[in-house]
């Protein structure tokens, strides 16, 4: 209604579909044709719940189909793929309105702390670790001599160093003080 | 000069206020099931459609929460939504928007977000369309932290409340007794935005306090005027504002009257009227000449048949009776 050239990305994962939120939002969001890049992260697991145990149609793509959506399934552990997938998405979406892009992906680790994942087999895990997106797209760029000798463990000891600053600027904070414990629930003037 | 009062119906009251707030602000629109082409399920927004275009008058499917979820989005974007839920029966099927977002949005983010969105519902029953449209759920919503929820019983309010809360940075809820849609009465002329806070003391008298909203406070004012046919004199407090409540208002009457019926149209148990009834003990109990009564809506589904609706509402008869009871009571 504004006229701005933007796009929301709302991102969710393969078990929210069963939400009715999912296909309520899928029918206005086509009606009314909204510019709305749809971003499903099928992981294959709904916290513990097989996407087969949730869904009678298991191909996503019907789903968002069925509302006049165009939907694209793209391999979500390979990073270039994905990467040209959403670029060509958003052109879309601005074109035409809203688009729905599965993201064909995998959880290695637990949904949470207090996880046993009783509901896998270890070796369909280790199975997906081979797929792993970061190590497939290192050895493509050392491949095409994006990547030189040593740039890896370079990144690698970067990131390590930024994630290591992050945690010693969190712990060294001060906590939010409790008298604030009611601030905020109501509007108290424009955020800072 | 004094302005001319005109005649009309909360309903035309409603609409003028919707009316007003489209002219005023281009920010503003209208989305709900029915609101356009229809002209709205109870008639509010005939004829807008007409003056202002399917853009700003925007009918939406059957999905509540997705039309609720797209006006906490409009809200947060910069634009101010005016959301209608055909009725609170149904606005449960947004409960998650409206409560895990519009009302938590703020707090969660430090104050970074906030959601200037307005939900109107019709709420309560007398209207015979039975257990799931006819219920009076407007204490759940005054639960929640992060909502205003205010009840119009007066023209003033159904014409008024609608400006201040589009002026609301936060989400306000509008609860229409549906009932009083078609009540007709006079109105000035000029009448305009009206605030949100705030009780109203619409009847005053020394004997005994009924504290009503929405569609209790005409049946309060009716049994006011029953029992001051006997010689005893009710005062009428209109809540007005469900959440945040006046508590200095109710506590005022009370320290006049020092006897107290609550009238409310949902349930007793876990009600709104408990809430007041709680606050009255905490801070006024010294006050009281009697025990707190309450007169409520009977705890079954509202029925369809008309004698076993009548039977199941808050009527003026009852809260007289309650009140004649207190004050029979010499303290």
């Amino acid at each position: 209604m504004q006229a701005r050239p933007r796009v929301t990305a709302c991102f969710f994962g393969e078990g929210a579909v069963a939400e009715g939120e999912f296909h309520e939002s899928m029918n206005l969001a086509a009606l009314w044709r909204l510019p709305v890049l749809f971003l499903c992260e099928n992981n294959l697991y709904a916290m513990g719940t097989a996407l087969a145990r949730s869904e009678s149609e298991t191909n996503l793509c019907l789903k968002a189909s069925s509302y006049e959506i165009p939907a694209w399934s793209v391999d979500g552990m390979d990073v270039l793929a994905v990467e040209d997938a959403a670029r060509r998405a958003v052109l879309a979406v601005r074109e035409g309105g809203p688009l729905f892009l599965e993201l064909r992906t995998y959880r290695f680790r637990a949904h949470s702390m207090f996880d046993p994942q009783l509901y896998r087999e270890k070796s369909e895990v280790e199975a997906w670790k081979q797929r792993d997106p970061i190590p497939a797209f290192a050895a493509r760029a050392r491949a095409c001599g994006c990547l030189a000798e040593g740039d890896e463990a370079k990144i690698e000891e970067e990131v390590a160093a930024e994630v290591a600053a992050a945690i010693e600027f969190a712990a060294a904070g001060t906590l939010e003080p409790v008298e604030e414990l009611a601030r905020h629930v109501y509007f108290e003037g424009p955020a800072q | 000069m004094t302005p001319e009062r005109v005649k009309l119906s909360f309903r035309e009251a409603f609409r003028l206020g919707l009316r007003d707030a489209l002219l005023r602000d281009e920010r503003v629109f209208l989305m709900g099931e029915d609101v356009g082409r229809y002209g709205g399920s109870y008639a509010v927004s005939h004829g807008l459609l007409a003056e202002f275009g399917p853009e700003r008058i925007r009918d939406t499917p059957l999905s509540e929460s997705a039309f609720v979820g797209a006006g906490i989005g409009a809200a947060l974007g910069g634009l101010r939504p005016i959301v209608e839920i055909m009725t609170v029966n149904f606005s449960l099927l947004a409960l998650d928007q409206i409560l895990n977002s519009a009302a938590t949005l703020s707090h969660m983010s430090g104050g970074q977000l906030h959601v200037p969105l307005v939900i109107r519902m019709a709420t309560g029953a007398g209207r015979q369309l039975a257990a799931q449209h006819s219920h009076s759920l407007e204490g759940w919503y005054a639960h929640i932290p992060g909502l205003r929820v205010v009840a119009p019983a007066t023209l003033e309010d159904a014409r008024g409340m609608l400006a201040s809360a589009l002026a609301d940075p936060d989400p306000v809820l509008i609860f229409e007794h549906a009932r009083l849609y078609p009540i007709e009465g006079e109105l000035a002329g000029d009448a305009g935005a009206v605030p949100l806070g705030g009780a109203a003391l619409r009847r005053t008298g020394r004997d005994v306090s009924l504290i009503a909203y929405g569609g209790t406070l005409d049946r309060a004012l009716e049994a006011a005027a029953l029992l001051a046919a006997e010689g005893i004199e009710a005062e009428v407090l209109d809540l007005r504002s469900l959440r945040p409540l006046d508590e200095v208002a109710i506590l005022a009457t009370v320290a006049r009257t020092h006897r107290v019926v609550i009238a409310d149209e949902g349930w007793r148990s876990g009600s709104l009227s408990a809430e007041v009834a709680a606050r009255i003990a905490e801070h006024a109990l010294g006050e009281l000449d009697g025990p707190i009564r309450r007169v409520c809506s009977a705890e079954v589904p509202i029925p369809y048949p008309k004698h076993l609706e009548d039977a199941a509402l808050p009527q003026s008869a009852r809260i007289a009776a309650a009140a004649r009871e207190l004050v029979g009571r010499r303290g």
